[in-house]
């Protein structure tokens, strides 16, 4: 059902405005109607009647102030006063009222002439005498110097040559005309002119920074509505907004891939304003089973995701596509040149990446040129800042598109209630919200913030643009201190090295061990921070204010390898609570000990490190392995065996026997076994039976197998196995994670290094050498005895 | 409407004294409004925007003082914005180009008033008042006192509610009642050259902000109608008027815009010629089927 929208019946706010105009409009058609009839005038009369019919169509089906509600009733009433009227006497001044028109015409056609003579030519007039702000042009400024110069600068305009974009110049020649100043690097920021504008030029190259939107919460809201999306999409164009954020994942599950981006496509369609001008940046890499976001980075699949995007918009060419995560299990280089062909190949102009650290930024760029860098960034999330993102998005010229920046739905209150906020709201009369986003705005001219309205009346405001003053920015800036790393030079920031005083950072994954307080003196203005401090953002956090008390920092990494960790994490668990939790345990107990670790936290850990560097800002980084030290009293020694297809195998082909019938001992294994016991080795086993998660044996069952298997040995090995389920670690106890060996080695106090484990295959291998066991192929010592399986 | 009621009425049933008082009242005030009704016009279009600021809260970001209260319109503050841009480097940025009348005209005023605000805001206000005082005053003189205070009085209903808060409408409404002043008198005086003096006017007005683009196609096609003595000439001038009118906006676009605009094209042929800009807007059902939808280049532009 086709749908013309107009004054006549649409909302109470459009009808305000535009009543006169309807009304005007409907007593015009009916008097041109009425007066059809006369002779000689039918002609004029039936179009009059057909123009404000056609119209009436169009009156206040825009914004509600648009023109149709003044130009259009002002045409409606010089027709019916003027136009319409067959006979037009003199009624005032009679006799000289001829010479009063005469003149009221050359006015009003020489006041209009004028304005549009003004208007034509009256800007360059104007321009010629406008006070134009002196120009800095800084010459022989290494990347990144220059930008460092324009923060301590402003307000001087500062052009930095290096990198810069042709049309950026062009036009900042044409500001400068003859008021060009050319400042040379050797005369440093004190040579630089005052003026009362600034021109943030940031790497070099300064580029327009787009209003922008991210559209998320329009497909994944639960209230959401598409109707009103497309009205708070299109608000928002009406605004100014340049730049549309959307992904492929942006639905509710996967049946709803490339929901947002089709909202995008029908709002851009239905909109009247120039679409050509509207940017999309979409993103693949991330897909939903049951609502979940799970990443997958595979060239593949980002091939695959790129062409449903260009399908789901209606685009030949995507502006900017994004990796939205790095997927752990696909190396980053390989989805960056999956990006980076799909570049290559005309289907998306730019690239970019989201959520990624500064490693991993680097690790891309020597790979690919990224356009643009997602991160999450807002006054109570700065870890974009901290880390060191921004800094290098902002020095390479990278635009940073700053999702959530408000801080999302938990901070709403947050943002309401901050005082610092609010103050500088009630100044500019504007919302904490606008505040914020200015605020990011003012910090680098590469972030764009991606606010995500869900209201057409919200959207409306993302056109508007705060300015802070530099009282405003000071108190914002006090109020969130991580501001200071965009504002200050970090050479200003940073005290000597020889400063007095000393902040000593323990770095290292959870179960590192550190313990250094104990060998580290703490001494006057002396402190030593113990954490895991894996990211660069949690480091920068201590580094700041250390500085900003004037004390250096340096670093104390704890190299300990994951194996280790794991090591440390299990024995501390079994010393705490006498034995391996298992997975809902361990979730219950880390509430209130955070000694108790689950493995995906170790794992996480090692994705998430960021090597420390000296351009952190540490004077130094001590280095520590980690060196197991022998434990006096744990001298045991053991041969522990893998159970399935070591020692015995399941005769109906399973992985393992699923019942005492199906057991079968392996050829040669019973004789090895019991010559060590016999050389007085201690006997122990370990094994894995997840059918007990999957509920397809009991937990009796499996151990009437084992009673079985040491029945045909002929005797008896000690054992423990793990019941988990498959899938990601959760528990300990599964191999190659170390938790049934620690177990063995704290029960019976064993000396790792003279206990030998014996299994088949690499993961038996990788749980030998985590936990310090010498290891042995079981084919190694089987193989030459020849008994029969039974 | 009440006293031009009234004063029918007296007219129609009343006494010859009352009558003779009436024409009286009538000729004075006149006169009056017809030599110093300017500046009341001016005061009284000065008032929406006083009303401006005692009646309505800002808008949130307006950062522009305007006079008596801030810009209540973001659009405003993006007119303002783009004209200091202009002053400043030469173009005016996105969206300000997209009416470039408006901003380019401000950049001028602001220059004269030395970069304030508040008397540019001003002289905008009296530019207004000018304009519509010219054209209730041709009114006024072809069909009478009442018709020339309702006309102005219609005017200033229409732009008190849009005057204060969408700052391109006061233009608009200037070049329309200039428009409505000269399309008047040529018409009775049947001028072709004047009229189409108005026409052009006229168009400039729809060009400030797009507005009912059909019934400037109607009058151009009516003005050989009715001086169909030189019909050709007629038809001539008109064309030439539009059209003259359309290029000077566009001109003023392509010099101190990029040339991203999209209102300074002349509407009517667009309409023509691209069809499928216009039926998504105002006819796309929901969820727009495949044949409607129109192919837009995300990036390619």
């Amino acid at each position: 059902m086709t749908r013309i929208p107009n004054a006549f019946r649409d909302g109470p706010g459009r009808r305000e405005v535009a009543w006169p105009g309807a009304l005007l409009l409907a007593v015009l058609f009916a008097l041109s109607v009425a007066r059809i009839g006369r002779r000689g005038e039918r002609g004029f009369w039936l179009a009059v009647a057909a123009g404000m019919l056609a119209s009436g169509a169009f009156v206040g089906n825009d914004n509600p102030v648009h023109g149709m509600a003044t130009v259009h009733p002002l045409m409606a009433l010089g027709l019916s006063l003027g136009l319409g009227a067959h006979r037009t006497p003199w009624r005032i001044w009679p006799g000289r009222a001829a010479t009063f028109e005469r003149r009221t015409v050359r006015a009003a056609f020489a006041f209009g002439a004028a304005l549009t003579l003004l208007a034509l030519i009256g800007p360059d007039v104007a321009r010629g005498s406008w006070p134009r702000p002196p120009v800095a042009m800084l010459i022989g400024m290494q990347p990144g110097q220059d930008l460092l110069i324009a923060r301590e600068a402003t307000p001087a305009i500062v052009v930095g040559p290096g990198g810069m974009s042709y049309s950026r110049y062009r036009l900042l020649l044409e500001i400068s005309g003859s008021q060009m100043d050319v400042v040379h690097a050797a005369g440093g920021p004190g040579r630089l002119l005052g003026g009362p504008r600034t021109v943030e030029v940031s790497g070099g190259s300064a580029r327009e920074r787009p209003a922008a939107m991210g559209c998320m919460r329009l497909s994944t809201d639960p209230d959401r509505d598409d109707a009103r999306a497309i009205a708070t999409l299109q608000a928002a164009l009406d605004a100014g907004v340049t730049l549309l954020d959307t992904a492929d994942a942006y639905g509710r599950d996967a049946s709803e891939i490339g929901h947002n981006e089709r909202l995008i496509a029908r709002a851009l369609a239905a909109w009247k304003g120039d679409a050509t001008r509207v940017r999309v940046a979409t993103k693949g890499g991330l897909t939903r089973p049951g609502g979940r976001w799970v990443a997958d980075g595979r060239a593949r699949h980002l091939a695959a995701a790129c062409a449903a995007s260009r399908e789901a918009l209606g685009a030949s060419r995507i502006a900017l596509y994004q990796l939205h995560a790095p997927d752990p299990r696909t190396a980053l280089a390989t989805s960056v040149r999956a990006l980076a062909a799909l570049q290559r190949d005309g289907l998306v102009e730019q690239i970019g990446l989201c959520n990624v650290s500064l490693g991993e930024l680097r690790e891309a760029l020597d790979i690919a040129p990224i356009a643009a860098v997602q991160v999450e960034l807002s006054p109570w999330q700065d870890g974009a800042l901290r880390g060191g993102v921004v800094e290098e998005c902002a020095d390479r010229d990278i635009l940073v598109l700053a999702h959530r920046p408000l801080g999302g739905a938990d901070n709403q209150r947050r943002l309401a209630r901050d005082p610092v906020l609010a103050e500088v709201a009630a100044r500019h009369q504007a919302s904490p919200a606008d505040v914020v986003l200015a605020w990011l705005r003012s910090l680098s001219s590469a972030i764009v913030p991606l606010p995500g309205p869900t209201r057409p009346e919200t959207a409306r405001t993302l056109g508007r643009r705060l300015s802070l003053s530099p009282e405003d920015v000071a108190a914002l800036d006090a109020r969130f201190p991580a501001a200071r790393l965009m504002r200050i030079p970090r050479a200003r920031r940073r005290p000597p090295d020889d400063a007095p005083g000393d902040v000593v950072l323990v770095m290292g994954t959870a179960g590192a061990g550190k313990t250094l307080e104990e060998r580290l003196a703490s001494g006057r203005r002396r402190v030593v921070l113990d954490n895991t401090y894996l990211s660069r953002a949690s480091r920068n956090a201590v580094i700041e204010s250390a500085w900003s008390q004037g004390a250096p920092a340096r670093c104390v990494w704890l190299q300990t390898s994951l194996e280790d960790a794991q090591v440390n994490v299990v024995q501390r668990m079994i010393a705490r609570h006498g034995r391996l939790l298992d997975p809902e345990e361990m979730r219950r107990a880390s509430r209130d000990d955070p000694g108790v670790i689950a493995p995906g936290v170790l794992f996480r850990h090692r994705r998430e490190l960021e090597t420390p560097e000296l351009s952190e800002g540490f004077t130094r980084i001590d280095t520590v392995p980690f060196v197991r030290q022998p434990r006096p009293g744990f001298e045991g020694r053991a041969v522990v065996v893998w159970y399935d297809g070591v020692v015995r195998a399941s005769r109906s082909g399973a992985r393992s026997p699923r019942s005492p019938d199906d057991v079968a001992i392996v050829p040669g294994a019973r004789d090895w076994l019991a010559r060590q016991r016999d050389e007085g080795w201690r006997l122990c086993g370990i094994s894995w039976h997840p059918e007990v998660a999957d509920e397809t044996m009991r937990a009796d069952e499996v151990e009437a197998v084992f009673s079985r298997t040491h029945e045909l040995l002929g005797f008896e090995i000690e054992h423990a196995w793990c019941p988990h389920g498959d899938g990601p670690p959760v528990c300990w106890c599964r191999k190659p994670l170390p938790g049934l060996g620690v177990t063995l080695i704290e029960r019976h106090r064993l000396d790792p290094a003279r206990c030998v484990f014996v299994g088949r295959d690499a993961s038996d291998h990788a749980f030998a050498r985590t936990l310090g066991f010498t290891y042995r192929e079981a084919a190694e010592f089987f193989r030459s005895t020849g008994d029969a399986v039974r | 409407m009440a006293l031009a009621l009234l004063s029918k009425l007296v007219r129609v049933g009343g006494r010859p004294k009352h009558i003779r008082t009436v024409r009286i009242v009538e000729r004075g005030l006149g006169r009056a409004l017809g030599r110093w009704g300017w500046a009341l016009a001016v005061l009284l279009w000065l008032i929406p925007l006083w009303s401006a600021r005692a009646g309505r809260p800002p808008d949130l970001g307006a950062a522009w003082q305007m006079p008596f209260g801030e810009i209540p319109w973001s659009d405003g503050y993006g007119y303002f914005e783009g004209a200091h841009q202009l002053l400043a480097n030469g173009r005016f940025g996105g969206f300000a180009e997209q009416k470039p009348m408006f901003p380019a005209l401000l950049s001028v005023v602001l220059w004269l008033a030395h970069g304030s605000l508040d008397r540019a805001l001003a002289v905008t206000g009296v530019i207004l008042g000018l304009a519509s005082f010219l054209a209730a005053r041709e009114i006024g003189l072809r069909h009478g006192l009442w018709c020339a205070l309702c006309a102005f009085g219609m005017l200033l209903g229409l732009g008190r509610g849009v005057a204060p808060a969408v700052v391109t409408e006061p233009l608009g409404m200037a070049f329309g009642a200039l428009a409505l002043a000269v399309l008047i008198s040529s018409k009775a005086s049947r001028r072709p050259p004047w009229f189409a003096a108005g026409l052009f006017l006229l168009t400039l007005a729809m060009q400030v902000r797009p507005g009912a683009q059909f019934v400037l196609l109607f009058l151009a096609l009516w003005m050989p109608w009715h001086f169909r003595l030189h019909r050709a000439r007629a038809l001539g001038w008109a064309a030439a008027a539009i059209v003259t009118a359309m290029l000077l906006t566009t001109v003023l676009g392509r010099s101190y815009g990029t040339g991203e605009s999209s209102f300074y094209r002349p509407w009517p042929s667009c309409a023509s010629s691209r069809p499928l800009s216009w039926r998504p807007a105002r006819a796309a059902p929901r969820g727009s089927s495949r044949r409607t939808r129109r192919r837009w280049p995300a990036s390619s532009t």
